[in-house]
């Protein structure tokens, strides 16, 4: 075969792919349009005072791990305390802080060690004491203190630790809505014939954002060009998304910053998996094994209401860390369950949400990247057909656009967060500048993930935050 | 204009006598930067509408509480101005969802005779009948809100269109159709159940908890009534009632009920018994430990330490096999030594 042959089947390899992942994303459009007017309607008339007023509603355990967060530990957890609903308590893991945020929570809540039985579910690193606090006014705070062991063996420990049936999987830095758990739980309130084993929120964007004793007060437009783009990509990813995956019952990842549980499922799956940075879509991957196996009917509920507000890395460093974190773990939980892939035994999951996953999460920057390789050597050997190129760069270009605009509108069209009509044209703005300069930052942050995970490179990177503002 | 016409003449030229593929994507070029100018248009759009909607809001909002307020209150009323405002009810449909909502405003706010009064004006604008004919001919989410309305409204005229919403495949047509029939009842609010084919969820036991809490005025129901019925969430539903009412009456028709299969119902009766301290079913709940459901086993104990002694704990012929029931067991021990 002729080497102009070998590389014209690459052009058009590279051109079926490019097509097959923009039919996906319009098929998602199409979906998560549906969901979420399915939602709107179902939701027009909800009135959750009955719901705050019973008692019957489920105990939800909120887990909150915490790794040197002295700073704002203390308002954080006061913010959380004043959370709307009728019975929960606050499960906060000290994973061996070298700061002084235990000694801060200890003096401010008052907290001595308890003495009753605790039991390991789930192994975890040494837990050197649990804490309860003397006040009656935080009776509902639990402070575990552990050796460290990384994110996913603090969340484990917190579930060992867990009083109530249901657990809430937060990140502690993260802003609750006042009314996040009471909306929260629905799914789980609303399903008799099957059984609801977690259930996931829209994780939105914090920066910029006023907030006031742990709330938040005004949502504001981020000002950086960075946080914009990651705002738009948050947008796509959860109102676009996830919210298709959930209409088919496809949903392989609840983010780690807001997500509600069965606590003796997580117990029964074994647990977070330590092993693995991607601990958030590995366990849901696990749990919906598990089911799947034991045959029983079940379901994932996706709640598309903003009721978690976080704060995006504006650092290009602390992004890049960041992103290689996510590609390592997509591809550590892909590799992990890859007898799933194509399996007509998991049905959607084996059959439509693992290979998406595969095709176009984890491999997409990687054909992206070997597209521009691709790309230059036929520059340098002169083989390129500009006319073709131009217009299929351009091409490629507005459909880009073009999902970040449906994005805006499905954002317009469901809780439209953003009351200024000039932040709603910033966003356009950046939706064009966004394929431009900001995907491509991301497709190299995932490259270098994908590397450093041949490397066997492990562990999450150090996160700094510029913090809210006040 | 002549260069206009050169420019396209040129990009005709280039256009024809390009290959197909980059035909193609010129066209698909072209047609996503209309879709992307006319998603913008939408957006903005959107947000025009909404003002412009929200002017007529006001609008129409003063037109109608200008008709409540001399019905209700004023000793020279006509006709005739309600007859103006049903013509102009049935001309627009924005006009129809606002007075409703400002219907059930006032509704919230007043009590009394004025309730009844503005019911009657609700019918008289023709309100009612746009309901009645929702629920004929809606739209499943135009259905919910139109039972919704009615039984807000207290407007019982026609029970044989919600009814069959009883048996809806909607979940939230079911619910609604459900609570419509508990919040208009003056008495027995729970005769509905007995037509019921699917199980409650959660959430309509709750709501229906909340109404028969804060809204009913009737007597209440023997809860006991239901805990044969042939669906488990109503058995759950009526144990759980009989806790939180205090219906101390039944609590022998809830003993034998500890033979019962499902283990859901068995840990529902045992809380109850706990909750409401009755010390003597105590034995009965420790024959239960004997089911092999972890369920049940944990609320056993939790109810040996809320109404027993450390002694009747250590003296429990019981399996600690499994982690989980040791746990539980470890549990009650060490709170029983607090006391």
């Amino acid at each position: 075969m002729k080497v102009d042959h070998l590389f014209s089947i690459f052009a058009w390899l590279f051109i079926a792919y490019s097509i097959l992942v923009y039919l996906g994303y319009l098929v998602g459009a199409l979906f998560s349009f549906l969901e979420l007017r399915e939602y709107k309607q179902n939701n027009l008339l909800e009135n959750e005072v009955p719901l705050l007023k019973t008692s019957n509603l489920p105990a939800v355990s909120i887990l909150a791990p915490a790794y040197n967060e002295s700073v704002t530990i203390i308002e954080n957890v006061r913010s959380l305390l004043t959370l709307n609903y009728p019975a929960f308590e606050i499960v906060i893991i000290n994973d061996g802080s070298s700061d002084d945020s235990l000694e801060k929570l200890i003096a401010t809540f008052q907290l001595k060690k308890d003495t009753s039985p605790h039991y390991n579910f789930i192994a975890t690193a040494e837990v050197k004491a649990v804490y309860k606090s003397q006040l009656s006014s935080f009776a509902s705070l639990t402070v575990i203190d552990k050796e460290n062991g990384g994110k996913a063996d603090a969340l484990n420990a917190g579930v060992n630790i867990a009083e109530h049936q249901l657990v809430c999987c937060i990140d502690v830095d993260c802003i609750l809505e006042q009314d996040a758990l009471v909306k929260l739980v629905k799914p789980f309130l609303n399903s008799t014939k099957k059984k609801v084993i977690a259930a996931g929120g829209v994780i939105r964007i914090a920066n910029s954002c006023t907030i006031e004793d742990g709330k938040l007060v005004k949502v504001e437009l981020p000002k950086s060009f960075i946080a914009r783009a990651q705002l738009l990509e948050y947008f796509r990813a959860f109102l676009m998304g996830r919210m298709a995956w959930s209409r088919i019952d496809g949903l392989l990842i609840i983010s780690g910053a807001f997500g509600m549980f069965d606590k003796n499922l997580i117990i029964e799956a074994g647990g977070y998996n330590t092993k693995t940075v991607g601990e958030d879509m590995e366990l849901l991957v696990r749990m919906r094994k598990m089911m799947r196996k034991k045959e029983v009917p079940y379901e994932v509920g996706f709640i598309p209401n903003p009721l978690c507000w976080t704060e995006v890395p504006e650092d290009l460093n602390v992004l890049s860390r960041q992103r290689n974190r996510w590609a390592r773990g997509c591809a550590e939980t892909l590799w992990i369950h890859r007898r799933m892939l194509f399996n007509p035994y998991y049905k959607t999951l084996g059959l439509l949400s693992a290979p998406y996953w595969f095709f176009f999460e984890w491999l997409a920057p990687i054909i992206e990247f070997i597209g521009i390789l691709f790309f230059i050597y036929l520059t340098f050997t002169g083989q390129v057909n500009w006319v073709y190129s131009i217009s299929f760069f351009i091409v490629v270009y507005f459909l880009s656009v073009l999902f970040s605009i449906t994005a805006i509108f499905f954002e317009e069209y469901s809780f439209q967060q953003y009351k200024n009509l000039k932040d709603i044209f910033k966003l356009i703005l950046a939706s064009f500048l966004d394929p431009l300069i900001f995907h491509p930052l991301v497709m190299w942050y995932s490259i270098r993930g994908n590397i450093d995970l041949f490397r066997k490179k492990k562990g999450w990177g150090k996160m700094t935050r510029k913090g809210f503002t006040k | 204009m002549d260069l206009y016409h050169q420019l396209i003449a040129q990009l005709e030229q280039f256009y024809n006598g390009s290959p197909f593929y980059v035909k193609f994507n010129l066209c698909a070029s072209l047609l996503f930067f209309l879709m992307i100018f006319l998603f913008i248009l939408f957006i903005v759009n959107t947000r025009y509408r909404k003002s412009v909607i929200e002017a007529k809001r006001k609008t129409i909002e003063k037109k109608l509480s200008g008709l409540i307020n001399e019905y209700l209150f004023s000793d020279e009323y006509e006709e005739q101005p309600t007859e103006d405002f049903k013509n102009y009810l049935q001309q627009q449909s924005l006009a129809k969802e606002v007075a409703i909502e400002q219907f059930l405003i006032f509704t919230e706010n007043f009590r009394g005779d004025y309730i009844e009064r503005l019911r009657l004006l609700f019918e008289k604008v023709g309100l009612a009948d746009y309901l009645f004919h929702i629920l004929k001919k809606g739209f499943w989410a135009e259905k919910v809100k139109a039972v919704y309305v009615l039984s807000e409204l207290n407007i019982k005229k026609r029970d044989d269109l919600i009814f069959p919403l009883l048996l809806s495949d909607h979940p939230k047509l079911k619910a609604h159709a459900i609570l419509y029939f508990v919040k208009t009842a003056d008495n027995k609010p729970l005769s509905f159940l007995g037509h019921l084919q699917d199980d409650l969820s959660l959430w309509e036991q709750i709501h229906i908890e909340h109404i028969l809490r804060y809204y009913y005025l009737g007597e209440m129901p023997n809860f006991s009534l239901y805990l044969k019925h042939r669906l488990e969430s109503v058995r759950i539903f009526a144990v759980r009632m009989i806790r939180l009412f205090n219906q101390f009456e039944s609590t022998k028709a809830l003993i034998p009920m500890l033979n019962e299969e499902e283990p859901e119902v068995k840990k529902e009766v045992i809380r109850t018994l706990t909750a409401l301290n009755i010390i003597e079913a105590l034995p009965f709940i420790m024959q239960a430990l004997k089911t092999n459901v972890l369920l049940v086993q944990q609320e056993v104990l939790r109810a040996i330490t809320e109404m027993g002694n450390y002694e009747m704990l250590v003296a429990l012929d019981i399996n600690l096999n499994n982690p989980s029931l040791a746990f539980a067991f470890e549990k009650a021990q060490y709170q029983l030594k607090l006391h």
